[in-house]
């Protein structure tokens, strides 16, 4: 029989609805699994088992008496350590928010609370979701389950290295200029930046007010829908929170590709960003199967990857200016030097490049929607690299912007990173996009479910 | 007679970093430069009517 803590969270959670599978006996799993592999990956920022566990037994109990609340009663569910969780601190790995205890959960955290989820961690980050793989903080920098020689991806990089190494069946991150996608893509994940505005960011530390997103970072892609459903909704509390009806994400993952018109962005990787050729060739491969499982692709022109880029960090840089400004004055030294370099020139930007960037962001999202009136769905690369060893920080500095996400969190449209390949050299994932008008995500997990039905990748797990 | 300050020194100054200035300079050269190759980094809109995107949100009349 597999683990408990291998199983995917559809299965774990049907296993529970069934009785044949208790959230103790999950969490109990999940917890050794933990304790066995964090020191090769130092996903968790502080580990949370005797309230984990004091849940667990009160979700045996009320499902024992009542059946389950949700799909998701009894799951453990990390979080990334810039997300409240009620009586804990929100260290955003930093030295600056050691003893900044949340006096309340997060929005996202209440609906998941709610739906019977369990939270037996805070994960790690890049510093405040902006800086990069660091060893002068007060945590190590989490490691890429794949390959612990290789940092893995960020900055959600600490929900990446745990539900990639099968720790934790799901976990949150947050997406600013691609910080789900980024470590989803490498370690071997479905990580979704939802449509702007569908998830609430009430009780995330900010980084950039317009571009931050909260997604699920999950093994399958069924799982991702399934804490969407649970996470998506209208918050009051958020100014930027989005008025959608609720939806099940769930209900087209069975309905296949015929028919569906995907939109192939080969100028991203081919010509802006030039690729690698492993990953150029994973990506022509994942089009090629999309398209032998009945979906018809074209090839689409967006504007160039660097101007959507450039206004990402024309904005994201000001936004983060702000909350950081006081900081950078008064205690610049507490930053890691990754962080402070990434955000000392958000102090010399103008107000004027702020908003013309924001101008110019018009203008990108009408490209965009222009392309969505052609084709369902747009395709793309996510990292045109593989991950590169941790401690080469040249080369992490190198590689790190060599992407293709930013465009949509300019664009505020739903992505979805999901594994296409392997590097053959050093064994690590390899991942695409796809991407959808505004409120599409049912139908990019359902294109996303039927890629993961057809090729290997989902049969594929580290060896740690 | 002092030295007069450098331009990245009345930057750093100006921008209320003179702490970030005195303990990490090249760090603060480096963004000065950053922020200043990223205005080339991207088109500015034609239309002198182009709005930014979010616009300023008008007030909702109670019931709307």
């Amino acid at each position: 029989m597999t683990a408990p803590h291998a199983l995917p969270l559809a299965t774990a959670s049907a296993l529970i609805a069934a009785g044949r599978l208790s959230p103790v006996e999950l969490l109990t799993d999940c917890l050794a699994r933990i304790e066995a592999l964090e020191p090769k990956l130092n996903a968790c920022i502080r580990l949370l088992p005797e309230q984990a566990m004091a849940d667990a037994r009160a979700a045996e109990a009320e499902i024992a008496r009542s059946g389950p609340r949700s799909p998701l009663h009894g799951i453990p569910v990390g979080l990334k350590d810039i997300i409240d969780l009620a009586g804990h601190p929100t260290t955003c790995h930093s030295k600056l928010q050691l003893d900044r205890v949340a006096e309340q959960d997060a929005a996202v955290v209440t609906k998941l609370r709610e739906a019977g989820a369990i939270f037996p961690a805070k994960l790690a980050t890049h510093e405040f979701a902006i800086g990069g793989p660091a060893f002068d903080l007060p945590f190590p920098p989490a490691r890429n389950p794949w390959n612990p020689a290789h940092h893995p991806g960020g900055s959600s990089s600490g929900s990446g290295a745990a539900v990639g190494a099968r720790m934790l069946p799901a976990a949150l991150g947050t997406d600013t200029g691609g910080s789900v996608r980024h470590p989803a893509g490498h370690c071997g994940l479905a990580g979704l930046k939802p449509t702007y505005g569908l998830v609430s960011r009430r009780g995330v530390f900010p980084l950039a007010f317009t571009l931050d997103h909260v997604g699920p970072m999950t093994r399958t892609v069924r799982d991702n829908a399934m804490l969407l459903n649970i996470m998506a909704g209208h918050d009051p509390g958020d100014p930027g929170s989005a008025r959608h009806a609720p939806e099940d994400y769930t209900r087209g993952l069975h309905k296949g590709l015929k028919g569906l018109r995907i939109g192939f962005v080969r100028h991203f990787h081919e010509v802006d960003t030039p690729a690698t050729p492993e990953v150029a060739a994973a990506l022509e491969a994942a089009a090629a199967l999309l398209a032998k499982e009945g979906a018809v692709l074209s090839t689409v022109v967006l504007p160039p990857l660097g101007e959507f880029a450039a206004v990402n960090r024309a904005i994201m840089l000001p936004e983060a200016g702000a909350v950081h400004e006081t900081w950078l004055r008064e205690r610049p030294g507490d930053y890691a030097a990754v962080t402070r370099r990434r955000l000392l020139p958000s102090q010399f930007i103008t107000g004027t490049d702020y908003v013309q960037a924001q101008r110019r962001r018009r203008e990108l999202v009408a490209a965009v929607e222009a392309a969505f009136r052609e084709v369902d769905l747009l395709l793309c690369a996510s990292s045109m690299d593989p991950a590169s060893k941790i401690d080469d920080a040249a080369e992490v500095e190198r590689t790190y912007p060599r992407q293709a996400r930013t465009p949509f969190n300019v664009t505020g449209h739903p992505a979805l990173n999901i594994m296409c390949g392997v590097s053959r050299a050093e064994g690590l994932p390899l991942g695409m996009q796809l991407v959808g008008p505004s409120f599409s995500e049912a139908l990019i997990y359902r294109a996303a479910a039927a890629y993961e039905r057809a090729a290997p990748w989902a049969a594929m797990a580290p060896q740690l | 007679m002092p030295d007069a300050p450098s331009r990245d020194a009345i930057l750093a100054e100006a921008a209320g970093l003179g702490r970030a200035w005195a303990d990490h300079p090249a760090d603060v050269a480096e963004a000065i430069t950053a922020a200043a190759k990223l205005r080339n980094a991207f088109r500015r809109p034609a239309s002198p009517a182009a709005e930014p995107m979010p616009p300023y949100a008008a007030p909702q009349e109670a019931g709307a």
